[in-house]
């Protein structure tokens, strides 16, 4: 057996584990629902508007903050797995990705993309 | 290689996740609630079974038999959906941790990326269930996690570079590995160098990180409940809410037995040594064990558990040490002072281990570590406030500077409002 065949048979048995567990909690549990219940939880009164409005614009800073650096990081594995074989170049590579990821890094900070009120 | 071997293999080693997935999760729920309940100066659940035992069992069962409600406006296949994408990817990266040398389901090459793929599959599940709920408390809590895990992955994917670029100094080979059993090995032979004497401060940054990834305190925001009641929880109930905390749990248990793997040294210990290692490891990976062999690997899957125990023992113990953070701290802890740092160690790290001339090369390199590690210490102290010179911090300061000024101004007023001297209650009765 090689080496992904147990990652597929482990994710098929994950799937089947959670939706064996639903399925058991729907026939053994109590089924009463009634208008009170099923209404959204808002401590206690009426909902007056829809939850969904506008939310900061924080998270999505963050976020796109985060597709750059993960994409940094990715990119680093390789490095890192080959930093003997590659030397002082691998290393003035390491160093320079790194500036110029830190230029963009300092920009947002003076703009004020880590600072929340 | 048989296929006898191979059918043994991958049987036992099922039984075994599917025993450990299973009993983590309520141990860890019966020892968090003892050991915080005696941090607390309290008993703790007592009631069922010895000493309490049979507590958590009763809780899963409880769980199992609770009705199932989805609230009216939830968008119903987001909602349904969210439970199974998060606990789905905890059960599948069990796969690919190497308990013990035969313990090991999958020896895959790119065990750490997989690792890494399955913990961000989490943010979905999060997100979808914050936004599936249509619920104001959910939505907050839901955006809240998800920015607080994306911004914690960073630091965590950049702290697991260190061991990455040490394997390949270690191995002859001069080509590091991302794979758990290689990383393991590294550690191992030629002699016992565990990653975390050459890098403290990226195992450090790593437990900080998958802190704040498995929503454990300080950095359990999404589920602040004096604010948000149960964040994106909050519409959840029965085995579905279930779901996300066995999730939780069984994300600890990965947290810590990932740092296991990559700086304690995986399965080594006392008993689990080198001359098991080229026994077992190196003469013939396939073959049938013998009593010896079956020995071994128990004594190496028992210092796995033990390490992997000590280390979720840190986060109850975190827990019931720390305040919660604030949301502005929780960001720029992760982007202002992780980041940098971890950006630094790889760059110090990898200048290091090239310039040092060899028979010095890996004591240099653990020892500018640890002076790193001290210098984080302390800049964390000092950001949070603690002195380490037996001052008192500055909180505390500011109170009596604060009790001082109204002892100050109740001795002026009280001449005037006090009662005289003369009737003293004593007197009176």
């Amino acid at each position: 057996m090689d080496n992904t065949t147990p990652i597929l048979i482990m994710m098929g048995l994950a799937l089947a584990f959670t939706l064996l567990v639903t399925a058991v909690t729907f026939i053994l549990g109590p089924k009463n629902p009634y208008a009170k219940k099923l209404a959204p939880y808002e401590c206690g009164i009426e909902t007056i508007d829809p939850p969904r409005k506008r939310f900061p614009i924080k998270y999505l800073v963050n976020g796109m903050l985060f597709i750059v650096f993960d994409i940094e990081a990715a990119s680093l594995l390789p490095l890192a797995v080959l930093m003997r074989r590659l030397g002082v170049t691998g290393l003035l590579e390491l160093v320079t990705f790194v500036a110029i990821l830190l230029i963009a890094f300092l920009y947002v900070w003076r703009k004020g993309a880590f600072t929340w009120d | 290689m048989n296929i006898g071997f191979e059918i043994v293999h991958f049987v036992v080693n099922l039984l075994f996740f599917i025993l450990l997935i299973s009993t983590n999760a309520v141990i860890m729920v019966y020892a968090e609630r003892k050991v915080m309940a005696y941090m607390q100066d309290r008993i703790g659940p007592k009631h069922y079974g010895p000493f309490g035992l049979l507590q958590s069992t009763y809780d899963v069962m409880k769980l199992l038999l609770k009705e199932i409600v989805r609230s009216r406006d939830t968008d119903n296949s987001v909602f349904i959906v969210a439970p199974m994408i998060f606990f789905a990817p905890v059960l599948t990266a069990f796969v690919m941790l190497p308990f013990s040398p035969f313990v090991t389901q999958s020896a895959l090459a790119t065990g750490l990326i997989l690792y890494v793929a399955l913990s961000s599959l989490d943010v979905i599940g999060v997100f979808m269930a914050g936004w599936g709920s249509n619920n104001k408390y959910a939505l907050i809590g839901g955006l809240r996690s998800t920015a607080q895990m994306i911004s914690y992955e960073l630091p965590l994917l950049l702290a697991l570079m260190g061991p990455v670029m040490l394997t390949s100094f270690v191995s002859h080979g001069g080509v590091g590995s991302i794979s758990f059993t290689d990383i393991t090995h590294a550690q191992l032979a030629p002699s016992w160098r565990w990653f975390v004497l050459l890098q403290p401060l990226g195992l450090m940054i790593y437990y900080i990180c998958g802190l704040a990834e498995t929503n454990r305190a300080p950095f359990d925001l999404p589920e602040a409940e004096s604010e948000l009641v149960a964040g994106y929880l909050t519409e959840y109930s029965g085995m579905r809410w279930a779901m996300f905390f066995l999730g939780e749990y069984g994300n600890m248990l990965i947290v810590s037995a990932v740092a296991t793997v990559l700086f304690l040294g995986g399965w080594s210990g006392p008993g689990a040594d080198l001359a098991f290692w080229h026994r077992t490891v190196t003469a013939n990976p396939g073959g049938i064990f013998s009593v010896a062999d079956i020995i071994f690997n128990v004594i190496a899957l028992f210092w796995f558990l033990v390490k992997v125990y000590i280390l979720q023992f840190i986060f109850i113990w975190v827990r019931s040490t720390l305040p919660r953070l604030r949301a502005d701290q929780l960001m720029q802890f992760a982007w202002l002072i992780l980041i940098p740092f971890t950006l630094a160690n790889i760059l110090i790290t990898a200048a290091l281990l090239l310039a040092v001339p060899q028979p010095y090369t890996l004591w240099v390199t653990g020892i500018v570590n640890f002076v790193l590690l001290a210098f984080f210490i302390g800049f964390i102290s000092r950001a949070i406030g603690a002195s380490p010179k037996g001052e008192l911090p500055p909180w505390v300061k500011m109170r009596q500077q604060n009790l001082a000024r109204q002892a100050a101004i109740s001795a002026v007023a009280t001449p005037r409002l006090a009662k005289p001297e003369s009737e003293p209650e004593m007197a009176r009765r």
